[in-house]
């Protein structure tokens, strides 16, 4: 068994590596390209993110590739699907990873995916201060949703995704995502 | 920092710790105390499920400080706050940590948790192959089932908890639970 160093968030940064990936406490790991249903999924969200942010410039919106510090001491950059961050916490773009969590993160499940690893990461999120993880399941037609200290609320294919506090007023049925 | 050797699972059991600990790839983790109302709703699901076993004599159901040994390739032991193996997977049970993951594990969020925690530690468990897991929290009164492949339910007060293909014809009811 070869033991690597771990690696920090500036030399993961620094790499310059081909593809995406996360590094997660200081191990790098790369992420397989989506399927195509669900990389249309994430860009619809990020559509109907984008285009309700016009009418309300509250904060930022980030596709797939876009690499977030989430926690403050943990060598850890992830990369949500689609991501939202309030412009409170962003005033400005640096030129580096974003280097808080997001306000929002979407998780799009490919069928190479498995419960248990989306799990884990949405778990990540949360202990991150994540307030909103939405984990959208094309296969099985329903999302879920995670907010600290709740039970995850499951929608299924007539239900629709809410910004909560989040980005108030914004609502996209998830019947819209799926077909 | 210092950088202190993961455990073996034989090194974890013959340390006899005091108190409650897990061991998380070689990691040992301290398990702090529930609260009273997240103990008494486990000890109501172990005597519901004392009746059931009783009369369909077909596992064996284990309190909150039992370990198992989830992976057979990976130093990893949990402790479920309740949990039944059927008697077909562990025909005898041993003096020593129940070498195989359990059947049904049940978690009972208390105040001292974060959901971050429960759900990281159910991701777990899936991904060691247990089909079927109830997250249940006391002060909300609601529980999520997860399964293997499955989306996961999250039932409320007119909910009712199923053994389904592990503990067949189990049924109990979260208003008798949280009666």
């Amino acid at each position: 068994m070869v033991a690597t160093r771990p690696l920090t968030v500036n030399e993961f940064a620094e790499e310059h590596r081909e593809g995406r990936w996360e590094l997660i406490d200081g191990e790098s790991v790369e992420m397989t390209p989506s399927s195509d249903e669900s990389s249309w999924i994430a860009g619809e969200i990020f559509g109907h993110l984008w285009n309700y942010l016009q009418s309300h410039p509250i904060g930022r919106a980030f596709p797939a590739d876009a690499g977030f510090v989430i926690f403050a001491d943990r060598d850890t950059v992830r990369a949500p699907d689609v991501a939202f961050v309030r412009m409170e916490r962003l005033p400005a773009l640096s030129r580096a990873f974003v280097s808080v969590p997001p306000d929002l993160a979407v998780e799009v499940l490919s069928p190479s995916d498995r419960l248990a690893d989306a799990l884990s990461k949405v778990s990540m999120y949360l202990q991150a201060g994540v307030p909103l993880v939405w984990l959208i399941d094309p296969m099985r037609r329903t999302a879920m949703v995670f907010q600290p200290d709740m039970l995850p609320a499951i929608i299924d294919e007539h239900g629709v995704l809410d910004g909560e506090a989040i980005l108030p007023g914004f609502t996209l049925p998830l019947a819209r995502l799926l077909d | 920092m210092v950088a202190t050797r993961p455990l073996t699972i034989a090194e974890f059991e013959a340390e006899a710790r005091d108190g409650l600990w897990e061991l998380i790839d070689g990691a040992p983790i301290a398990v702090t105390p529930s609260a009273g109302l997240s103990s008494m709703i486990a000890s109501r699901i172990a005597g519901h499920v004392f009746v059931y076993l009783g009369r369909h004599p077909i596992g064996h159901q284990f309190s909150s400080d039992a370990g198992f040994v989830l992976f057979a390739d990976q130093p990893t032991v949990r402790s479920p706050d309740f949990a039944v193996v059927l008697r077909t997977r562990l025909p005898e049970v041993p003096a020593a940590f129940v070498p195989i993951p359990p059947d049904l594990a049940v978690e009972v969020l208390s105040p001292t948790d974060r959901l971050s925690e429960a759900l990281s530690k159910i991701a777990m468990y899936l991904e060691a192959g247990i089909p079927l897991v109830w997250l249940i929290d006391p002060v909300n009164r609601t529980a999520t089932i997860f399964q293997q492949d499955k989306v996961p339910v999250t039932i409320g007060a007119d909910g009712v908890l199923d053994g389904e293909e592990v503990l067949p014809g189990f049924t109990l009811s979260l208003a008798t639970l949280f009666a």
